[in-house]
């Protein structure tokens, strides 16, 4: 017979973890959850389900921001605090399903469940995400682009559990923003998302940026390539252009019957030349206020 | 495996199998059918029941989630069937109801945004309506009778 276990502690989960392994499956919020069991794509024998754990939601902000890892995504779009330090958080959240699907779902479930389409994982990325984990015997913090390692895969060990996910503030003269590309952006799956996190001088000179991508690879992606291709420049077309030529090359988008490769590449340029010109925007009326 | 689960006040106590959905649930062992299923994966809203008064899609939620949940459905919106919510008077009046499938879904959204904000604009109507669809009205009907019940409670 199946079981379903609901923690109500970081402890009990931990302990149910560590003499159950894998054959107990997380569960939070359950919206991938159920939609992949429903199909058959999973069977599991044991859940476990962590989402009524208090100590596992909530943001936390001192000197660095830390989200509980079963905050779900209404929480993080109606936080003052994210709202102001992790806006392209908040942005990519607010583009996860309905209203629904964002009372029950939850960052750490969108994380851990690793869709090549997760949207908040590009913002993620860079805003230099950690994830910290813990087991019944250790604990670590591993940066969020070493933890998904593919398609639907993490370096989550057997008995860890996802507690929180830090993240960086965005800096005083940065911009940001996660552009979603899709017929309906409340529905589940981005065709292709593409976040960037940017400081510019007064004079004009990018001194940071952070590009990532999601739905157009096998996992979300830090586009280094294209980053340096326009770290120290003004944005002139010239910058621009060759980094939606690196980024673009570096995307490996699959064709299926929501898009074409083909089109999500060309898609994906654009949303970078988009995603740059609103930063760019933001920085000008910053400047000038 | 067991389950106790408070629907619209009452205590139910059932034997339900790990997995199965709560709209499943509502639907099949607790005879609840106000409350429909369209996509049965979380993209259409139909199945939108209040979660401690927040709104998910119940398709997509375990039941065994739920146990320590109130749970409300479209069978307690409004006094009687006789005597409906003043959203759901607005949403017939305003023609926001046609083939009605989707419309229990959209009164729970709609019940849920207008406890937290009793005057929504247009655009924080649509926002709380991102996760529902709607086939027949084209929409503009379901605003129309939010924001009419927004004014009869100035």
């Amino acid at each position: 017979m199946k079981e379903f276990v609901s923690a109500q502690s970081i402890d009990e989960a931990l302990d149910t973890l560590s003499r159950f392994g894998d054959d107990c499956l997380i569960m939070a919020g359950g919206t991938d959850i159920m939609i992949q069991q429903r199909t058959g794509d999973i069977d599991p024998r044991r859940y476990l389900h962590i989402e009524r754990i208090e100590s596992l939601k909530g943001i936390l902000v001192d000197e660095k921001i830390l989200i509980g890892s079963t905050t779900s995504h209404h929480s993080i779009v109606s936080s003052k605090n994210l709202q102001r330090l992790c806006p392209g958080l908040v942005s990519a959240s607010a583009t996860v399903g309905g209203w629904q699907t964002q009372e029950a779902g939850t960052l750490g479930g969108n994380i851990c469940n690793a869709s090549p389409a997760a949207d908040t994982i590009p913002s993620l990325l860079a805003a230099n995400a950690l994830v910290h984990l813990k087991s019944s015997s250790a604990e670590r913090t591993v940066r969020l682009d070493e933890f998904i390692v593919g398609r639907r895969m993490t370096s989550r060990l057997e008995g860890e559990l996802l507690v929180a996910i830090e993240v960086e503030a965005l800096p005083a003269n940065a911009s940001e923003v996660y552009i979603k590309v899709g017929p309906r952006s409340a529905m589940e799956v981005a065709l292709v998302g593409l976040a960037v996190r940017i400081s510019i001088s007064p004079l004009g000179i990018v001194e940071n940026v952070a590009i990532a991508t999601c739905s157009v690879g096998p996992k979300p992606f830090r586009a280094i390539a294209a980053e340096t291709a326009i770290l120290g420049s003004q944005l002139e077309d010239e910058a621009v252009m060759n980094a939606v030529s690196e980024l673009t090359q570096e995307a490996s988008p699959m064709d299926d019957f929501r898009a074409s490769a083909r089109y999500r590449k060309q898609v994906l340029g654009s949303a970078l030349v988009n995603a740059l010109n609103i930063c760019q925007l933001q920085h000008k009326l910053r400047e000038q206020s | 495996m067991k389950l106790s689960l408070t629907v619209n006040g009452r205590q139910e106590s059932l034997d339900v199998e790990v997995g199965t959905s709560l709209l499943h649930v509502l639907r099949e062992q607790l005879g609840l059918t106000g409350t429909k299923e369209g996509c049965a994966e979380g993209e259409c809203g139909a199945c939108t029941v209040l979660r401690d008064g927040k709104p998910i899609d119940s398709c997509i939620m375990a039941a065994h989630a739920c146990e320590q949940s109130e749970i409300t459905t479209i069978e307690v919106i409004g006094d009687s069937p006789d005597h409906p919510s003043e959203l759901q008077n607005c949403l017939v009046e305003s023609g926001g109801i046609q083939c009605g499938f989707c419309t229990p879904g959209f009164v729970m959204v709609l019940t849920a945004l207008l406890k937290v904000n009793a005057a929504p604009t247009d655009a924080e109507i649509k926002h709380a309506l991102a996760g529902n669809i709607c086939r027949c009205t084209g929409y503009a009907q379901i605003i129309e009778a939010v924001i009419a019940t927004a004014k009869t409670h100035q």
